[in-house]
């Protein structure tokens, strides 16, 4: 059985190289090669590939949000010319992470490892799935755009484009300039890693833009009313009110 | 403080001081009271001398309450004490070795005993001389020193800024282009050959620049031409320069490596804002007073800046406004879809 791969780099050299290594390998088939987050997302879900070349530096989708809106994941061996991803790469599960500029014997490693992997782990990329979501909610780090996939339609959404967020079942629906996106995520995970000098978590299922708002009412007793900009009207519990109050 | 304090002309000073004290001294005696010339002689150089041994404790007594920092009530009472101190060692001991000496002298004795108030009246007029002296001499110093340091600190942070400022190679870019060169020596051999010694060449030049050193035009674009070169290779088609260069600015003299940042800058937002064909635009001309340069690249508003970037356009204003003491001369447009830097060289740089 051949091993299917997609090779992504924003380089066209990088990945000339990354072919001309692997071409020494009768057992591996190159599906695809693309320039860009969003050609491989397509390239990913139609090809279906077993292993991924991937790196992390790119136009518009880098390849951590890449990984993010992947329905499923193949095995990922990382190339890059920055060792600083190196320990998210590998909370993430990764075969590999490959500096450049790499030898031909540390991608022959590199290889070897993805090998033993592929077609045999179904628990363990089940298991890589919850460490990634697990490597996300626990990084405290501010995001500046959220990825939403919809089907095959991708949507990068720039947090400051963001109106108000609200809670849906097990999804958080993000209200936006661009329209209306699902993300399966949870308000906790919204609420720690939008910018917190612009986003106010106002009630258990709403999060506000700050910016966006245009009045305040008082409700009943405990609750008040917060209109927006767009035309939402949002209820802000007391705990809430008092935290939007500290930040107005 | 106190090895200032004793430097030779002070110590000129209060000799001089003591001197004219001891003199007017032996002279009210002398002509005034009628007291025999032995007598007033010694009377005002045993009564002067220790008071000027003495009165050096007026000195460390300011200098105590300076460094102590205390209010002024405390201030007051520690310089009262100390007055009377030095009042009570001063002209008790004087008195005493006087009357040892003019013991023979019932006129004289008389006198001594007579002329206690005006000797308390006249020391403390000395010692408040001594002291406003001392304390403005103090605050002068002080003042002195501080504007020294002053000075120094902001030489010392022109220093450390113009070396945060260094232009520094991305080690992005360097191991990206390296990685390049790998591949190219599998496909085409003397291609990467060509990068390598373009590499060699643009490293050599920014290693070798220190802060301050100075280039003419024509040298800088060369050696960003080197840059571009390297870059042109890693995007290929995706990358397209556009040069419009006015060739009689070539001599004019500018910092080393002050081009490379913003090109550098606007190569990667260009780059990574698209998917598609991106332009950077370099537009330079001169004038008799200034050269301009115009540094230009699309971008896409929706897509949001990376992480780092924004410190090359930093680093830039920085050297220039250290280089030139204006903080006029670099300035940056942002349109819809354009990216634009504009720098102004002066041709005279203040040294």
């Amino acid at each position: 059985m051949s091993i299917k791969v997609i090779i992504i780099d924003d380089e066209p050299l990088a990945r000339q190289l990354v072919k001309n290594f692997l071409s020494e390998y009768s057992d591996l088939e190159v599906l695809a090669e693309c320039g860009d987050g969003f050609e491989a997302l397509k390239a990913i879900q139609q090809l279906n590939p077993d292993l991924v070349f991937l790196d992390i530096q790119m136009p518009k989708l880098d390849g951590f949000e890449l990984l993010d809106v992947l329905p499923s994941r193949p095995e990922i061996v990382f190339t890059t010319a920055y060792d600083q991803f190196a320990i998210k790469a590998f909370e993430l599960n990764a075969v590999d992470y490959l500096l450049k500029p790499f030898s031909r014997e540390r991608f022959g490693e590199a290889l070897q490892k993805a090998r033993s992997r592929v077609g045999k782990n179904l628990a363990e990329s089940a298991l890589a799935v919850s460490k990634l979501q697990n490597h996300i909610e626990t990084s405290r780090e501010a995001i500046e755009r959220v990825v939403t996939r919809l089907g095959s339609k991708i949507t990068v959404i720039p947090v400051d484009k963001i109106h108000y967020l609200e809670a849906q079942d097990d999804y958080v629906m993000i209200y936006s300039e661009l329209g209306n996106h699902l993300k399966e995520k949870t308000m906790r995970y919204f609420e720690q890693h939008l910018p917190s000098n612009t986003f106010v978590r106002i009630h258990r299922s709403s999060i506000i833009n700050i910016s966006q708002i245009s009045a305040v009412e008082l409700y009943t007793k405990d609750t008040h009313l917060v209109s927006l900009k767009c035309g939402a009207k949002l209820k802000a519990s007391e705990e809430g009110y008092k935290r939007l109050r500290s930040y107005l | 403080m106190l090895n200032r304090f004793l430097s030779k002309n002070s110590w000129i000073i209060i000799l001089t001081f003591w001197v004219a004290v001891a003199a007017i001294h032996f002279a009210l005696l002398y002509q005034s009271f009628g007291v025999n010339l032995f007598l007033a002689l010694f009377d005002s150089f045993v009564f002067n001398s220790i008071f000027s041994v003495f009165s050096v404790g007026i000195w460390f007594s300011l200098q105590f309450t300076r460094k102590v920092q205390r209010n002024w009530t405390e201030r007051l009472s520690y310089f009262l004490a100390a007055i009377a101190f030095i009042l009570l060692i001063t002209i008790g001991s004087s008195i005493l070795i006087m009357r040892a000496i003019g013991s023979d002298d019932m006129v004289y004795l008389a006198f001594l005993e007579r002329s206690l108030t005006m000797r308390i009246i006249a020391s403390v007029l000395i010692y408040l001389l001594l002291l406003s002296a001392f304390s403005l001499y103090q605050s002068i110093n002080e003042l002195r020193e501080r504007i020294q340091r002053e000075a120094s600190l902001t030489e010392m942070l022109r220093e450390a800024e113009l070396n945060q400022l260094r232009a520094q190679i991305n080690p992005h870019f360097l191991f990206n282009s390296l990685n390049s060169v790998s591949s190219l020596t599998i496909i085409d051999p003397s291609k990467a050959q060509e990068m390598v010694i373009k590499l060699s060449e643009f490293m050599r030049y920014s290693l070798s620049m220190a802060d301050e050193s100075l280039t003419t035009l024509g040298n800088e674009l060369h050696h960003t031409g080197l840059y571009l070169d390297i870059e042109k290779v890693r995007f290929s088609d995706r990358l397209l320069i556009e040069k419009q260069v006015d060739g009689k600015c070539n001599d004019w003299p500018i910092p080393a490596m002050i081009l490379q940042p913003l090109l550098e800058n606007a190569v990667k937002h260009g780059v990574y804002s698209t998917t598609g064909i991106s332009v950077v635009n370099l537009e330079i001309k001169c004038d008799n007073d200034y050269l301009l340069v115009g540094i230009s690249n699309a971008y896409d508003p929706d897509s949001l800046p990376r992480k780092g970037t924004g410190t090359g356009l930093k680093n830039v204003s920085g050297r220039m406004k250290a280089i030139y003491r204006r903080n006029d001369l670099f300035s940056v447009k942002q349109t819809d879809h354009t990216f634009s830097v504009y720098l102004r060289f002066p041709l005279i740089i203040p040294s």
